[in-house]
């Protein structure tokens, strides 16, 4: 199979090759390597499956080589031979490999050194039995228990080498996941919780007891604190001169750089926090919470702390889905908490369907329930013995529902009640304050409008610390706050012949008070406002204020009913309107809806009908003739946009409308100075006329007057109705 | 949508081939070819929606309480002295850049610089400067967190409104809301995941369009709900006189026995959709009246919100249906204070807006809390974009008004596992740029979503073949700001 001189080559090599590894393996530490010795010994992790298989196959041959039926075989003794001595050459140049490559940095010490040495042992004990085995003495039993002391070398070997690229426990890692719990933000250390895991990430695998790197160790704090080769590792206050820092900071492609490129890098918050912490100077056992919360570390750490996976595991199973979703309701909505929990969240809705049974029902998943909201729901303390039975309860909200304040009794032994929520019970100081020795696991307690009286639960609350309560803003029934004004609640305050003036107020049990002159209203003299009482025949202006018990009187607010006694069968508008204020065209001018201010923004335009290029010229008919002796306008004024009254209105009438008379001509007031818009009525009466044909004309006033920016202009006039008695 | 009806179509002859024409396995062999996915289950389809979180959730529900016309920040949150002491010099190009303006201040031939009318105080444990305009809201300073380098990338109203709702600036994506009852389904059956609520201010206002609250390309059943203030809140919800409510009980059974039958005949999806939205009003027939109902609310309360609460309509009146309607299990309710839009005049109508917001949204957060539910809902308090540190047209010594800026605004935002009493980023002296931690739209939904239990990278749906987000292809979680 095999020639002769070959098979002398390879077994010299073998022979040479196991001397070279005693060898180095005696003298490693006088060692150095040069460069192109490298890429050799990184092949290591690609060749030692060779060795592995070879060595199987062969060690295998050579357990059953003694029986009788292959002993008389020559061809399959030798070939044996011949794969016993491929398989030890591999295995010989794979440990020189990776003797060279364990002259690289970073890994972790211990596993290194017994990977190194159960694999050159494996290398000469696998010669040896090359060597021997032509021997006399070489029994059959010496075969075997050879064989098998091999295969278990070369299991325990593998095994370490495994765990150098893998990592240790790679294959049953998911059984031994750990439940990692992050530290909350107020027990976090500064040291243990931030610093130390950076540490125990990025650096321990060179900086071990093991390895010591550079003769510095960061397992422990002394060691830490003692640095290494190049002295200490930082200079407390000193970032800029320290070694620590200086070695993370340095480009990655500087040969100094920490951690060596190739290795798992620190992020640019973890060289922060270092940095922050070197500079700072804080002494190891400071809890971060005890930092201001502007501190820069302070900042940092928050940060580093939420960006662990706040994973909550609940050890219970989860429910049966077919069960779940049998019990969810319109009423009673049960959600799963998230994708992959097992917990769930129950809300119960529609207070006038609920019934005890809603709850018990629940049981039946009673494990698996971690929160519960009863808004308004009428729960009762019966129902509360029921609640107990949900051990995983984590919060609960019984705001507003019947329980009672010694029900709570019955909450005890809710072991992992975190979140309590009663607002609108009345509640017992006593009763709270034996419910909160009893159950230590409440962390937040909302009592609001439960009754409590300030002193009382102050005292609760220096009780338990811990705790926190929640009640509001304090204080609000006696702090005296201004009413909003009265508003006028006829469907219209526009009317044809007679009102029944409706004031109104938003809140109950007001008072208001109410003139129709310019006297000041107060709360004792002034007329009271009652209902069905004022009978209105005219436009009229109203002046009103509210009082209330506990409130400050409102501001007085001006109102205004208008009547409009001839409405118009038909209105003819016979010129064009300004393009920003087409309103409702025609039909503006009746239609009972009256503008506000801001006119001038597209939202609020809607009820105006403007006129600046040209005069507004209106027609109105009625079927049958009507007397009337007045015409007023409701016009907008807002000099700061240069909208003023009309310069000149001009009422027309007759019985057919090419046959018209001038009825009277006025010139309305202009405001004559800046100042703030209003609103106002402009009269323009005549003698009584009766006729089916009304022509209004209106023209905007044609020069702004001189104390305005835009003097000389034409203005704009904004009309939104009309109103003919 | 097409796909799920094409399937249908293809079930239905495949069942016909199989049972009455015989013809085996080629039958099947031939839906596939017709239809490649239809062998590979869910995987390269749409991904499998359970309502169920990604991970554990932080906030159940959200309420944003959105300051529509972009309030500025520089007269609430972000405090800049140097402004005022800068009074009427010119913006320096250097700060400026290449920031494109709109077309209202482009043609403006100075950018004087402009600080705040109205003082700034420091509030809390984290002394945040706080104006002078949002009293209430410096009390409840240590229950939210404020950020002061939010950015975007529109500067006109409808694209940074439409950009901030769903993440992009067209308008053909799903609002934020949609996304949740999407990906968290509702939590009470009685009512929709997704409510509205519409208020106005005396400033100069931009508009809202139920463009806003669309379901986009999701089921039409995640599509905001708006309840208005008048008589009807939710618009035909009340049966016509003289119907009674086994009536409709009735009519509702019948019409599902033909909705079924179409379904079946056609398969599109959208008729299931109309089937639950029918039976959704039924309940909500009886639910909205309750939750509408305020004149039960303790005097207390009232002052809490402050007396315009009982006012329909008002934003205040919101913040307390709101409450509410969190309370009762509404995912997310929206609100639109309208009237932030200063481009003038801004002293005097930024005063009246503050007024009407300031007390009712502090009260909201107040109210959350004693009621223990602050932890589980999310509030969200603030506009599109921010405006610009420059005036606005004429610049006087006691009026000025602020153009829109996208560069930084601020915001803030409580409860829901967000960092309470803290104030996050920073922009430069002239409150022009961010300078430190900037957040943007995109960053801000991941960190929602978060909030949520919601992975912003799986929240997915194809369409049109292509798998869209709410943050599209970016967004990053704000980690600074979690509990």
């Amino acid at each position: 199979m095999m020639k002769s001189t070959l098979k002398n080559y390879l077994e010299n090599a073998l022979l040479f090759g196991n001397v070279l590894l005693l060898f180095l393996l005696l003298f490693e530490k006088n060692i150095e390597l040069p460069n192109w010795f490298q890429p050799i010994g990184r092949l290591h992790p690609m060749l030692l499956h060779f060795p592995i298989v070879l060595l199987f196959l062969s060690l295998i041959f050579l357990f059953f080589r003694f029986k009788l039926k292959f002993l008389a075989q020559e061809d399959f003794q030798r070939f044996v031979s011949n794969l016993l001595l491929i398989s030890c050459l591999s295995a010989a140049f794979t440990a020189l490999m990776g003797l060279f490559l364990s002259f690289e940095s970073g890994y972790e010490a211990n596993t290194i050194f017994w990977h190194k040495y159960t694999g050159a042992a494996l290398v000469f004990l696998s010669s040896g039995i090359y060597w021997i085995k032509n021997q006399d003495w070489f029994s059959n039993k010496i075969a075997q228990s050879s064989g098998i002391a091999t295969l278990l070398l070369l299991i325990v070997a593998s095994h370490y080498g495994a765990s150098i690229t893998h990592g240790e426990n790679f294959i049953l890692a998911s059984f031994y996941e750990k439940n990692q719990e992050t530290v909350p933000f107020e027990e976090a250390i500064i040291y243990k919780d931030l610093i130390e895991p950076i540490f125990d990430k990025k650096c321990i695998s060179c900086h071990n007891s093991g390895k010591a790197k550079g003769e510095l160790i960061l397992s422990s704090v002394s060691s830490m604190l003692k640095g290494g080769e190049n002295g200490l590792l930082f200079e407390a206050g000193h970032p800029e001169t320290s070694l620590l820092i200086h070695r993370i900071f340095l480009p990655l492609e500087e040969k100094e750089h920490m951690p060596p490129k190739g290795k798992t890098q620190l992020t640019a918050d973890e060289k922060t926090m270092l940095r922050l912490w070197v500079q700072k100077n804080t002494p190891m056992n400071v809890k971060l919470a005890s930092l201001p919360a502007n501190d820069s570390i302070s900042i940092m750490g928050r940060k580093m702390l939420a960006q662990e996976p706040k994973a909550v595991k609940y050890d219970f199973k989860k429910a049966d889905p077919d069960k779940v979703d049998k019990l969810n309701n319109a009423n009673r909505v049960i959600s799963q908490m998230f994708r992959d929990s097992p917990a769930l969240d129950v809300s119960y809705f529609n207070s006038k369907e609920f019934y005890s049974e809603d709850i018990i029902e629940l049981l039946e998943i009673k494990e698996q329930i971690i929160s519960l909201h009863f808004n308004k729901i009428p729960v009762t303390d019966s129902d509360l013995k029921t609640i107990s039975k949900f051990v995983n309860l984590n919060k609960l909200n019984l705001n507003f529902s019947k329980i009672s304040s010694r029900g709570l009794a019955d909450l005890t032994n809710l072991k992992h009640l975190k979140s309590l929520s009663l607002a609108g019970i009345k509640l017992k100081i006593e009763d709270l304050s034996s419910f909160l020795s009893q159950n230590k696991s409440v962390a937040t307690l909302s009592v609001w409008n439960s009754d409590l009286d300030e002193s009382s639960l102050n005292d609760l609350k220096k009780k338990f610390p811990l705790v926190e309560f929640i009640n509001g803003r304090a204080g609000l029934d006696d702090l005296y706050i201004q009413l909003n004004s009265p508003f006028i609640a006829n469907k219209s305050n526009i009317f044809k012949d007679s009102l029944v003036l409706e004031l109104s107020h938003a809140i109950k049990g007001v008072d208001v008070r109410y003139t129709f002159d310019d006297s000041e209203i107060d709360s004792l003299k002034s007329n009271q406002y009652k209902h069905g009482k004022i009978i209105l025949r005219e436009s009229k202006q109203i002046k009103t204020r509210a009082f209330k018990k506990g409130w400050l009187g409102s501001e007085m607010v001006v109102l205004n009913v208008y009547r409009n006694k001839h409405e118009p069968d038909t209105v003819y508008l016979l010129s064009k309107l300004n393009r920003v204020h087409p309103a409702n065209g025609a039909l503006t001018f009746f239609d009972k809806q009256l503008g506000k201010f801001n006119a001038n923004s597209p939202a609020w335009a809607n009820n105006w009908a403007g006129f600046q290029a040209n005069d507004m010229e209106l027609l109105i008919f009625y079927k049958k003739p009507v007397l009337a002796s007045k015409i007023s306008f409701n016009l907008l004024i807002e000099p700061e946009t240069a909208i003023f009254a009309p310069g000149i209105i001009e009422i027309w009438g007759g019985s057919n409308e090419k046959n018209l008379k001038l009825l009277n001509s006025i010139k309305p007031k202009q405001p004559i100075k800046d100042g703030k818009p209003y609103i106002e009525l402009i009269d323009c009466a005549f003698k009584p006329f009766s006729g089916n044909y009304f022509k209004i004309i209106a023209k905007p006033l044609k020069a702004i007057p001189e104390w305005h920016p835009a003097k000389g202009r034409t203005a704009l006039f904004l009309v939104d109705e009309l109103f003919v008695n | 949508m097409d796909k799920k009806i094409l399937e249908h179509a293809l079930t239905y002859n495949r069942r016909r081939f199989l049972s009455q024409a015989s013809l085996g396995i080629g039958t099947v062999a031939l839906g596939s070819l017709l239809m490649p996915d239809l062998f590979k289950g869910n995987e390269d389809g749409q991904p499998r929606i359970s309502g169920i979180p990604d991970f554990a959730p932080k906030a159940k529900r959200v309420i944003y309480l959105f300051q529509n016309g972009a309030p500025s920040q520089l007269e609430s949150f972000d405090y800049k002295p140097k402004l005022t002491n800068l009074f009427g010099q010119e913006l320096p190009d250097s700060v400026r850049g290449n920031q494109r303006l709109t077309g209202m201040t482009a043609g403006q031939s100075s950018f004087p610089l402009v600080g705040s009318f109205t003082g700034f105080k420091q509030y809390g444990q984290s002394g945040a400067w706080i104006s002078d305009l949002f009293p209430y809201t410096s009390k409840i300073v240590d229950d939210i967190c404020i950020i002061r380098s939010m950015h975007t990338e529109a500067i006109n109203h409808d694209p940074a409104l439409t950009f901030l709702q769903t993440g992009a600036q067209q308008g053909n994506r799903p609002s934020m809301g949609a996304w949740l009852s999407y990906g968290l389904g509702s939590e009470n059956k009685n009512l929709p995941a997704f409510t509205v609520l519409l208020s106005r201010g005396i400033g100069n206002g931009q508009g809202v369009y139920s463009k806003l609250w669309t379901n986009g390309f999701l089921d039409s059943v995640h599509q905001g709900v708006q309840f208005s203030s008048g008589e009807d809140p939710v618009l035909y919800l009340k049966d016509p006189k003289g119907m009674k409510r086994e009536d409709r009980r009735d009519l509702l059974d019948n019409l599902a026995q033909l909705n079924e039958l179409s379904y079946e005949k056609l398969g599109d999806p959208e008729i299931n959709a109309k089937i639950q939205q029918y039976e959704m009003a039924y309940r909500m027939q009886a639910a909205v009246p309750e939750i509408m109902d305020v004149s039960k609310e303790p005097d207390s309360v009232v002052k809490l919100y402050g007396p315009e609460c009982l006012i329909p309509g008002t934003f205040a009146a919101n913040c307390l249906l709101a409450r509410k309607l969190s309370e009762n299990g509404v995912r997310f309710v929206q609100l639109y204070h309208q009237g932030w839009d200063q481009h003038g005049n801004l002293p005097y109508e930024i005063t009246k807006q503050a007024l009407d917001v300031d007390q009712a949204s502090a009260a909201l957060v107040t109210d959350l809390k004693q009621r223990g539910l602050l932890d589980d809902t999310l509030v969200i308090w603030g506009g599109e974009f921010g405006r610009t540190n420059y005036s606005q047209g004429k610049l006087t010594a006691d009026n000025y008004g602020r153009d829109h800026h996208p560069r930084c605004f601020s915001i803030w935002m409580a409860g829901g596992g967000i960092k309470p009493g803290m104030v996050y980023g920073e922009t430069d002296e002239l409150g022009y740029n961010v300078i430190k931690n900037p957040v943007h739209v995109n960053d801000f939904h991941a960190t929602v979503l978060n909030q949520l239990g919601l992975d912003h990278e799986k929240l997915i749906f194809k369409h049109m073949g292509r798998r869209f987000r709410l943050t599209d292809v970016a967004g990053n979680v704000v980690k600074d700001i979690l509990t």
